[in-house]
């Protein structure tokens, strides 16, 4: 369970990028984070793995701060970032293998998730390449290959979709859903709202550093006009802000 | 042509420029709270006492033109040592070459472009360490007017030379080249080429100038003989010193200019037919695919996580050409020509002067010749760009650092272990050598070395390391945008002048105590500076501080 409790950030003092949020997301749970470019989605995955300091508030990984516990927490957490373009100069196996150490998967379990994960994204001829090679989407898949061979109780993943053949967005939804039936968190930030509507048990809309909505889609639609789709609620909620 | 040539080259120089923040962008004054601007004047005080020093022992022997031949004939050898290591990269393989490629732009307005971003490191070079010996030689010798104008021309002038030379060697090289299957190994082994060719060179005019029948005992003579010799093979050396000394100005200069206009009308002629077809070369390795099997029992086997994490660091800094050429050969070719320079030397003097030598064999170590050995250390040191680059290097990777469940200050150990051992092979050469040179010096002795250049080696990684972390260069299109045109390696040159100084002192402060006494003092200070710098750490991560800007 992730629960985010008053959080705030602001990089020139005075000027708060996120603004006293509040949020929990709980386990066996997809939640999608939406909000337009600039609205504070990347800044919140930030501070939530730890990669930005929150200055007030605090943050919760299954019961752990991020901010007086943070090497508890972050072994609970897994993250894909925005960008896949890491390790280049590594092979896809070397950077798994690198990963699984970190996280101090045996030798056993790693063999078998890699050959599994790898099967189920088509990355098994890939993975004696160098990264360097890989196109755009080959990057995303071994990253979330990554992310996925210690079980992180809490799978956090920056626009996952981004790059994606339809093939490997259909498998990474399918998984995403597996994932959380497992009683683990996923929380992704997204811009394309097809997958929100269709993917999330519940969606946050964050704009200008606030949290506007909290709660499923059928609440989102009672809540706004009825029978429109979410991107009609999703605009409305950001012009009505 | 020139406009493109212009605006390519503009955007990579301001880049370069801002990273400084020299300029205040409100008052458009001098910003003097830009730490890069005190550093500068640091380094340049430090030029000028170091400058006028020997201008005054030069004085005393009546031989201050050798200065202005000294100076010429090592920065030509240092220019053409940074060309090679850098021109290969710069005009085949870094990273924005792709992204240049789809736009309109000619070959020869590429390549004159790319060729001048060697020039700004060249000219970078050329005002820290240059311009300020020049101004004073100057003074020293009371120059007039022109001279002073003179300095800007011949700076502006002397990079051209190896910069061009190195670029249509390169330009040709390429040419016979099929296909690259792996571009960094192929760096690395044009770099390697290049350089022992350099190295063979001055072997040779060392063997040549150490046969020759010179006086040992006359240290004007021989340095004069030494630089000359340099300068000599450098075309363009000569005719500079000449228009600095006011001798034929006109004429050298229609000399250099012509040699120049030959030169650049060979690379554009050579850059419009061969550079595109070069380039294309190099980018068919990404595409290339070697479909090998898995061994996973091995491959995968579990490792610790110091073990893994320094494996991964050395992969990143060895896969790299330009990063290994930039960290680890510098250093690696510095330390091979001091051990090639100083035998050479000894070995000399066994042949033609057995007095010179039977007193390097009597000498017995004092507190002066530790102080020599760690200036001399710490100065390699400073050559290495391992620590000053750890963070830097690693790009958007560095982030990965603050969300895995390793504690920061493990981290912070872990990234300096590459340059501690790197530094520590380099502390044994240096202190064996010493022991070659000098066999008075005593196991018990040569031990007390190793334990404070260790020291001095640990402080030095952890206070470059602490630089970086708190300034990272994360946003690059190339690698030499992190290292050879980092402005962080400015610190590394003060620390280097702040050690040497206070080597100095200590030389002059404890001649006339016991030897071991005046040892043990030494690896105090530095002992106690590294305790200082490990505290600073802790707190600092502590404080969620040190990594605030790896984001």
């Amino acid at each position: 369970m992730i629960e985010i409790k008053n959080i705030s950030k602001s990089y020139i003092k005075g000027d708060k990028i996120i603004d006293n949020m509040n949020l929990e997301i709980k386990d066996g749970e997809i939640m999608g984070f939406l909000g337009p470019n600039g609205a504070g989605k990347t800044t919140v995955i930030k501070m939530i793995t730890g990669i930005l300091e929150i200055d007030s508030g605090d943050i919760l990984i299954d019961g752990d701060s991020i901010k007086n516990n943070p090497y508890k927490a972050k072994e609970k957490l897994g993250l894909n970032s925005d960008s896949p373009d890491m390790f280049l100069n590594l092979k896809g196996i070397e950077y798994l293998n690198f990963i699984a150490d970190i996280y101090k998967v045996g030798t056993e379990e790693r063999i078998k998730k890699i050959k599994e994960l790898s099967k189920k994204f088509d990355m098994e001829l890939a993975l004696n390449e160098k990264i360097e090679s890989y196109s755009h989407g080959m990057r995303q898949k071994i990253m979330i290959i990554g992310v996925l061979l210690h079980n992180p109780k809490n799978w956090i993943l920056d626009e996952p979709i981004t790059g994606l053949d339809p093939k490997a967005i259909y498998d990474l939804k399918t998984m995403m859903r597996e994932y959380a039936q497992q009683g683990n968190v996923v929380f992704f930030s997204t811009h394309i709202l097809e997958v929100a509507e269709n993917l999330c048990d519940r969606v946050a809309i964050i704009n200008k550093g606030k949290i506007l909505f909290v709660g499923n889609i059928n609440e989102l639609k009672s809540k706004m006009k009825e029978n429109n789709s979410l991107e009609d609620l999703f605009m409305e909620i950001i012009e009505n802000d | 042509m020139i406009k493109n040539i212009m605006l390519l080259t503009k955007s990579s120089t301001l880049d370069y420029i801002k990273n400084f923040n020299l300029i205040d962008k409100k008052t458009k004054k001098l910003n003097k709270r830009s730490i890069y601007v005190w550093m500068i004047i640091i380094v340049a005080l430090a030029m000028a006492f170091l400058s006028n020093y020997i201008l005054g022992i030069l004085r005393d022997y009546g031989q201050t033109e050798v200065f202005l031949d000294n100076i010429f004939a090592y920065m030509t050898l240092i220019m053409f040592m940074q060309v090679i290591i850098l021109s290969m990269n710069i005009l085949y393989f870094s990273k924005d070459i792709e992204y240049f490629l789809p736009l309109p732009i000619k070959p020869q307005e590429l390549l004159l472009s790319k060729t001048n971003t060697i020039l700004n490191v060249l000219y970078t070079t050329e005002i820290i360490f240059m311009l300020i010996p020049l101004i004073l030689y100057g003074m020293s010798t009371t120059a007039g007017f022109t001279y002073y104008c003179t300095i800007f021309l011949v700076l502006l002038l002397l990079p051209i030379f190896p910069t061009i030379l190195v670029s249509i060697i390169a330009l040709i090289i390429m040419k016979f080249v099929k296909r690259i299957k792996n571009k960094n190994r192929f760096q690395t082994m044009i770099t390697s080429f290049f350089m022992i060719i350099i190295m063979l060179i001055e072997t040779f005019l060392i063997k040549w100038i150490m046969s020759d029948n010179v006086d040992y005992g006359q240290i004007d003579i021989n340095l004069k003989t030494i630089s000359q010799n340099i300068n000599n093979t450098m075309v363009i050396v000569n005719p500079l010193i000449d228009i600095l000394k006011q001798e034929n100005i006109f004429g050298n200069l229609l000399k250099i200019l012509a040699l120049y206009i030959v030169m650049y009308g060979v690379l554009i002629y050579m850059g419009k037919r061969i550079y595109i077809k070069n380039i294309l070369k190099t980018n068919t390795y990404s595409k290339s695919k070697s479909r090998k099997k898995i061994n996973w029992e091995s491959k995968c086997r579990q490792r610790s996580i110091i073990k893994s994490y320094m494996e991964n660091d050395l992969k990143g800094l060895f896969r790299s050409a330009i990063c290994f050429m930039q960290t680890v050969y510098p250093v690696c070719l510095a330390t091979v020509m001091i051990v090639i320079l100083s035998i050479s030397f000894k070995y000399s003097l066994m042949q033609n002067n057995k007095e010179m030598f039977d007193l390097l064999n009597g000498l017995n170590l004092t507190i002066e010749g530790v102080a020599i050995i760690l200036g001399v250390l710490q100065v390699l040191f400073s050559i290495s760009n391992i620590s000053i680059s750890a963070i830097s290097r690693q790009g958007k990777n560095a982030v990965f650092m603050k969300y895995i469940p390793i504690s920061l200050y493990k981290q912070f150990i872990l990234k300096n272990l590459l340059q501690v051992i790197l530094n520590t092979i380099i502390s044994i050469i240096v202190i064996v050598l010493s022991k070659v040179l000098f066999p008075n010096i005593s196991i018990v002795q040569m031990l007390c070395l190793f334990v404070i250049t260790t020291v001095v080696s640990i402080l030095n990684s952890y206070l470059m390391l602490i630089v970086d972390i708190k300034r990272p260069i994360l946003d690059w299109d190339t690698e030499i945008e992190v290292l050879k045109q980092n402005g962080n390696k400015i610190f590394q040159y003060v620390w280097t002048i702040i050690v040497v100084i206070l080597l100095m002192y200590i030389a002059k402060a404890f001649k006339n105590i016991n030897l071991y006494l005046a040892v043990l003092i030494t690896f105090l200070i530095f002992a106690i500076l590294l305790f200082i710098a490990d505290k600073y750490v802790r707190v600092q991560i502590k404080r969620n501080k040190l990594f605030k800007n790896v984001i």
